[in-house]
């Protein structure tokens, strides 16, 4: 089961990072989002893939192989901060697109040079 | 005792919040300035703690540790949680002046809040995934400082900003996870006993990890471009907290997870970090040199300073680390400090730009030596503060055997000289075409906080004594992670 998950984030940060290189906004804000999820689901897999036990703590609990609740608990709190990050970016990226009408990495870089 | 070890986080979310709902109001501003009164003095009072019984730990839901959510203050990050209380309270009295109604209604002081929460909790955080979520706090409230406004610039200044932070905690986290998977274990104490037993590759390659994502945060050599294209743009006050909090925590925590976690790597990483050290001060100072807009210069000489605090790192000796955080401090001090004079200089000689500027030297003497003192400092002119944390680090690089970095340090310092007599010359120092008269006034809210911190500055160049004392008793408890260990999870084992 974990070799799955491996391969999905795997793929998907290779996803990520190559929208992250485009040089069109939107295509980095995808980017942005696919690489956080990424990060989630590596996450999700180091803490044992098991459907079976629920990871109750009972007497000799312990000793069952459960699934580990700890990553799945912060993997909410990494949800929470991601989806954070990726509106602001969204927000960010139309605020550039209403000032200057263009969504290309190379038009806010000609801006910048021309103050 | 130990739970005061939250209390200055506790206050200043408390604050946040109590300002974002009273934004509107007149006075809102004046009762946070209390706020921050609050803060310094539990800072201050931690720092007597942790000076006193040592290593101080707080439980967060009365859960044990290695599972619950730790805090601890040792006296490196209670001592540099001072100083950036300290800023703090300059940079909100400056900005109580030079802040615009409109920021304000927008949730400027707040943000000021959370931005220091953030701070205080990557210096004090026990747990290295809440120690990721609090870098996070402090990463998204410097997104909001930056970008709150109308002004384009801002905005073009904040988008490579954003998207290389979001990469940096993307690197971070993911090694967080890779190191949970690997040691079942977040608590940072937890991790370095566990790490004992990992393959070396493995934990050099998180290492290696924590660097890069770190090191885009705090600006080390080849991830900083983002620095100079943001951090000259927002308000002063803004600037001027940034310099002294932002980069400045990240170092912090580099030196925290150096000194407790990946410490059996530092062989593998002492050449790759003294030469980050070396090659970050070098493209920094050049950077400075070749401009003339003064916060832009500015924004490079930030760059130069950090790479001689990861050059002490990289020393890992008490003396080596020590001199570094001396160095951190002085910089926190000195650096905004001269982001504020910087805009003072826009005010009353009318530019940012030296070239443009008239000199304000006639007109406004004791504002001209308040220059002189911090930028003197930052270029370690004997007497003054920066030369302390220069003379120590060049004496942990001769005993360490590492002469060029050491010989770079020099170089870099006269470079720094030169840029900031450049300054000076043009403007402070008389030039007949274009003195400045006197035509406004010195301004109360935007002088004190100059004043005050002009005058920590020549206090740590005067007497470094107390400071430097503490910064070896904190280089001392850097590194040596048992009694970290021992503290932490003394109780459970």
């Amino acid at each position: 089961m974990e070799w799955m998950l491996a391969l999905t984030s795997g793929i998907l940060f290779a996803i990520g990072v190559f929208c992250l290189l485009d040089g069109h906004f939107i295509k980095i804000v995808f980017g942005s989002v696919i690489l956080a999820n990424a990060v989630n689901l590596l996450f999700f897999s180091v803490g044992r893939v098991n459907r079976d036990t629920p990871a109750l703590i009972k007497d000799q609990a312990l000793h069952i192989p459960s699934a580990n609740p700890l990553s799945s608990a912060a993997i909410l709190t990494s949800i929470v901060i991601g989806f954070a990050l990726s509106a602001f970016i969204i927000a960010l990226v139309f605020r550039a697109y209403e000032q200057l009408s263009s969504l290309e990495v190379d038009q806010v870089v000609e801006h910048k040079e021309l103050e | 005792m130990n739970q005061v070890v939250v209390l200055p986080v506790f206050i200043a979310l408390c604050f946040a919040l109590m300002m974002f709902f009273f934004k509107k109001h007149r006075f809102a501003h004046h009762i946070g300035l209390l706020g921050l009164g609050a803060i310094l003095a539990a800072s201050v009072w931690l720092l007597y703690g942790s000076y006193d019984e040592g290593i101080l730990v707080a439980q967060l839901g009365g859960w044990r540790p290695p599972y619950g959510i730790s805090f601890q203050a040792d006296v490196f990050s209670s001592l540099i949680n001072v100083f950036i209380a300290i800023l703090a309270i300059c940079a909100y009295v400056f900005s109580m002046d030079e802040i615009k109604s409109y920021r304000a209604h927008a949730g400027y002081y707040s943000a000021m809040f959370t931005l220091y929460a953030g701070a205080n909790g990557v210096l004090f955080a026990g747990d290295i995934f809440n120690m990721y979520v609090w870098i996070e706090v402090l990463v998204v409230s410097s997104f909001l400082l930056l970008s709150m406004g109308q002004d384009k610039k801002q905005i073009t200044g904040a988008l490579p900003y954003v998207l290389l932070n979001f990469l940096g905690s993307m690197f971070i986290l993911s090694t967080i996870a890779l190191l949970y998977g690997l040691t079942g274990a977040l608590n940072i104490a937890q991790i370095s006993i566990e790490l004992a037993s990992v393959p070396d590759v493995a934990t050099a390659t998180f290492a290696a990890m924590f660097i890069v994502g770190i090191g885009i945060k705090s600006a080390i050599f080849p991830l900083f471009f983002w620095l100079p294209e943001s951090y000259h743009r927002p308000p002063a006050a803004v600037s001027a907290f940034f310099a002294g909090v932002v980069t400045k925590v990240g170092v912090c925590a580099l030196f925290k997870l150096f000194g407790l976690v990946f410490f059996r790597e530092m062989p593998y990483f002492k050449d790759i970090l003294v030469w980050i050290g070396i090659l970050t001060m070098v493209t920094g100072v050049l950077g400075a040199v070749a401009l003339y807009d003064i916060r832009r210069l500015l924004s490079y000489h930030i760059i130069s300073q950090i790479g001689y605090m990861i050059f002490g790192l990289a020393l890992f000796g008490v003396k080596g680390l020590s001199a570094a955080i001396f160095f951190i401090i002085h910089n926190i001090i000195a650096k905004s400090n001269l982001f504020f004079i910087g805009a003072e200089l826009k005010r009353l000689g009318g530019s940012y730009n030296l070239q443009k500027t008239r000199a304000l030297y006639r007109a406004y003497p004791f504002m001209s030596i308040l220059f002189f003192i911090s930028a003197y400092s930052l270029a370690g002119i004997p007497p003054l503060s920066g030369f302390w944390g220069k003379l120590g680090l060049a004496q942990a690089g001769i005993e360490e055997g590492e002469y060029f970095g050491v010989a770079v340090c020099f170089g870099v310092g006269l470079l720094t000289t030169y840029s900031m007599t450049k300054v000076w010359i043009l403007g402070f120092w008389e030039c007949s075409d274009k003195t400045c008269h006197l035509t406004q006034k010195y301004h109360l809210k935007r002088n004190v906080p100059i004043f005050i911190l002009s005058a920590i500055s020549l206090y740590l160049g005067l007497f470094p004594t107390l400071v430097l004392d503490l910064s070896t008793l904190a280089a001392e408890q850097l590194l040596s992670p048992e009694l970290y260990i021992q503290k932490i999870l003394g109780g459970a084992q």
